[in-house]
Parts: structure tokens; C-alpha cells; sequence
């Protein structure tokens, strides 16, 4: 009934908003990113959309894999993505908001690790990491090689330092370069490097050892 | 273990980081006669392949993917933060006036851009003439794709915008500034 799509009475505003991918969504797959982030930038709804589609798997990957654990990763993602719509206008420049959203990203999930640090009765969901990848291979002897490598691999990277982690994921994981890891974790590049080297040496001492 | 000691440099003059930027492709002929690029290079090894490993097992592994209902809680949350922007009052009668929103006319000035082919509407920004009665000041930051006549394109975006506008709310903009900001190469 219309009359419960008033605000007053619903309770909620959120029931007046279309469903997802019900308006030009689908138009803005052409686009290059500055000008969907422009579009979004002067309050375009459904160019935030196609911005929210394109980041939240990268970004949820990224948290995943920082901070072990699927629950706090889906509340970094929310909350950057989220904060993302209000920053938006304050961007100098259109192609500024990738570089932003993985920094906050980053940011938060450094603050979710620091109140573990201040908590460490709080529990991880490592279990559920590493799931057997028995979807990549028909060959059983070779998804027991993968899951043996993924584990060695998760326990390595859980080992390191979050900066030096982060800056490995950055990298390895998302193509990002020395400049945009250096904005998102706020260091030089000469410290990207460093970090990065630190990082790949401690991964592949443990993977020889594996081996 | 012999990757500490060599952290940044070999005595061969290479890189770490060279060596393992080189990793995806066969050893090149410098690598096949080195025995420290050798040494590096296989120590490396395990990790480059469960790198690729666990790179491709993120992309495709559904339990990788967030949940469908987070992308609706950040729309949901943007929705109840919709940017409405300010109202502008426009004499477009005698008599009479017009009170239109700025997304409002920015949406009218941004498809007046979209009918050109090789220009992009970016920033709109709209405002009113300083010292001005009721003149409109429109400001439209634009990409184009390479190897259009910016002169041209732009001239014919700045009657393309007037036109649209006074269709649109009665009023021609006083002034319509355009800036390409940069080129777009899809």
C-alpha cells in the first residue's frame, strides 16, 4: 500500500528506495571510473551503486584476509563504503576515491586489530579461511597439495606484522603499486619496498620450509 | 637462510624484487648463467606458486564474496543521506518564478553533455552570479576522448547546456564555464 511507503509510518526510509539495480545502473559500465565517481560525487544514487558493486569484493577480500575473521571483514566494508557516500563530495579529485576507499579500508581494519591486541579474548574465524579448494581441481591429490600450501601460506601470513601483511596484500593480491600502498598505509615508497621485502622473505622461507 | 643476507641486492647487481617481478616468465639468459639469480629464484619458488594459487582461489571461492545484503545496508544507508543540495528561485515568467533544485539542473546540464559523442560530464556545479538579479552560473568540469576538437565540442556543449537549461526552467544561464579536466580511453 502507499501508505505505508510514507517514512512516518514505515518507520524506515529505506523502503522508498528502488531495489538495487532498478535504475541506469547497468548504464554506467561503460564509463570510466572519474566520471562515475563525478556522477556520485553530485549525489547520483545509482552511480554510487555501480562504485559500491565494483569495490566491495576487492575491499572485502582485502579485510578478509588482514583481520581472519568474515564478521568484522562485512562491518570494514559497510562502514568504508558507507563513510565512502559522505566523503564523496569532499574529493578533490574524481579518480581520488579507489585510493580512498582502500585506505580507510586498511585504516579500520588496523583499528579492529589494535582493539584485539587490547582484547585477545576475542575470537577469530580461521577455521572458515581456508576452505578446501576442492572447486579448482578435479584432481584430489592436488587440492590436498593446494589446501597444504594454503595453510602454510595463512599461518606465514598471519605470522607477519599487519603493516608488512598489508603491504604483501596490496601488492600481491590487488595490483596495487608502491605509490597508492604508500597512500594507503601512509609511508614512503622506500618503506613500501622495505616492507614488502621483509614480507616476501619471511612468506618464502616458509614455503621452503614446506616444501 | 640465504634470502635474509640478500634482502635488497645480489653480488650479481639484481634485485630480490627483479627476481621475483620476473618470476612469471622463463629464466632470460643472465638467470640461466647466474647461480645466485638461480639460488633466489628457486628459494622463491613456493611462494610465487601459492601466491597464483591463492590469488586465483580468492577470486573464484563464493565464501570470498561478501554477502548480497551488504551492498543494500550501504545503499540503504546513502539512500537516508540522499545529498539534495540547494534550491534556487528563478524568475522565469513575468510574474512568476521557479524554484528548482541544484541535482535537479545538474542532471538537466548533464544531458545536455550526453549527446555529444567524445565528451563526458564530470563535476556540476551551479550557482548564482555575484551581484547578479537571477543569473545562473553553471560550471561544467568534462573528459574527452582523444582526438576531438575540444574548441568545437565545447562551443557546441556551451548552446547545447543554454538551450537545455532554458527548455528546461524558462531561465538562460548567464554564464556557462567549461573545463576539461581530462582525457578518457575506454
Amino acid at each position: 500500500m502507499a501508505a505505508a511507503e510514507v517514512p512516518e509510518e514505515s518507520g524506515s526510509v529505506a523502503r522508498l528506495r528502488p531495489p538495487a539495480s532498478a535504475g541506469r545502473f547497468e548504464g554506467y559500465a561503460g564509463l570510466d571510473e572519474a566520471t562515475v565517481v563525478a556522477l556520485a560525487q553530485d549525489g547520483d544514487l545509482s552511480a554510487f551503486e555501480h562504485l559500491v558493486e565494483s569495490y566491495q569484493g576487492r575491499l572485502f577480500r582485502l579485510a578478509y584476509r588482514l583481520l581472519n575473521d568474515r564478521g568484522d571483514a562485512e562491518d570494514v566494508v559497510q562502514d568504508t563504503l558507507t563513510a565512502g557516500w559522505r566523503a564523496l563530495p569532499g574529493l578533490d579529485r574524481s579518480n581520488a576515491f579507489g585510493g580512498w576507499v582502500y585506505r580507510t579500508a586498511t585504516n579500520r581494519c588496523f583499528d579492529v586489530l589494535r582493539r584485539r591486541t587490547a582484547h585477545p579474548e576475542d575470537s577469530v574465524d580461521s577455521a572458515g579461511l581456508w576452505p578446501a579448494p576442492d572447486a579448482m581441481t578435479g584432481d584430489p591429490h592436488r587440492s590436498a597439495e593446494l589446501t597444504a600450501q594454503f595453510e602454510c601460506l595463512s599461518r606465514a601470513l598471519s605470522a607477519l606484522p599487519p603493516e608488512q601483511r598489508a603491504c604483501w596484500l596490496l601488492r600481491e593480491m590487488h595490483d596495487q603499486s608502491y605509490a597508492e600502498i604508500g597512500a594507503a598505509l601512509g609511508i614512503g615508497p622506500g618503506t613500501v619496498r622495505g616492507r614488502l621485502a621483509r614480507a616476501r622473505e619471511k612468506l618464502a622461507e616458509a614455503m621452503i620450509q614446506w616444501h | 637462510m640465504a634470502l635474509e643476507n640478500r634482502l635488497y641486492r645480489l653480488d650479481c647487481g639484481r634485485t630480490v624484487n627483479r627476481i621475483w617481478q620476473d618470476m612469471f616468465r622463463p629464466p632470460d639468459p643472465h638467470t640461466r648463467s647466474c647461480p645466485d639469480c638461480q639460488t633466489v629464484r628457486a628459494e622463491m619458488e613456493g611462494l610465487f606458486n601459492a601466491t597464483a594459487a591463492l590469488r586465483n582461489h580468492d577470486l573464484r571461492q563464493p565464501g570470498l564474496r561478501p554477502p548480497a545484503g551488504l551492498k543494500e545496508r550501504v545503499l540503504d544507508a546513502a539512500f537516508s543521506q540522499v545529498r539534495r543540495g540547494p534550491r534556487f528561485s528563478l524568475e522565469s515568467a513575468p510574474g512568476g518564478t521557479v524554484e528548482v533544485s541544484e541535482t535537479a539542473l545538474a542532471a538537466v546540464v548533464r544531458g545536455a553533455a550526453r549527446g555529444i559523442g567524445g565528451v563526458r560530464a564530470r563535476r556540476c556545479r551551479i550557482g548564482r552570479v555575484e551581484g547578479g538579479d537571477s543569473g545562473l552560473l553553471i560550471h561544467l568540469r568534462t573528459a574527452v576522448a582523444p582526438g576531438v576538437d575540444i574548441c568545437a565540442a565545447m562551443a557546441f556543449l556551451r548552446l547545447n547546456i543554454r538551450d537545455a537549461v532554458e527548455a528546461s526552467v524558462g531561465v538562460v544561464p548567464q554564464a556557462v564555464h567549461l573545463t576539461v579536466e581530462d582525457l578518457y580511453d575506454d
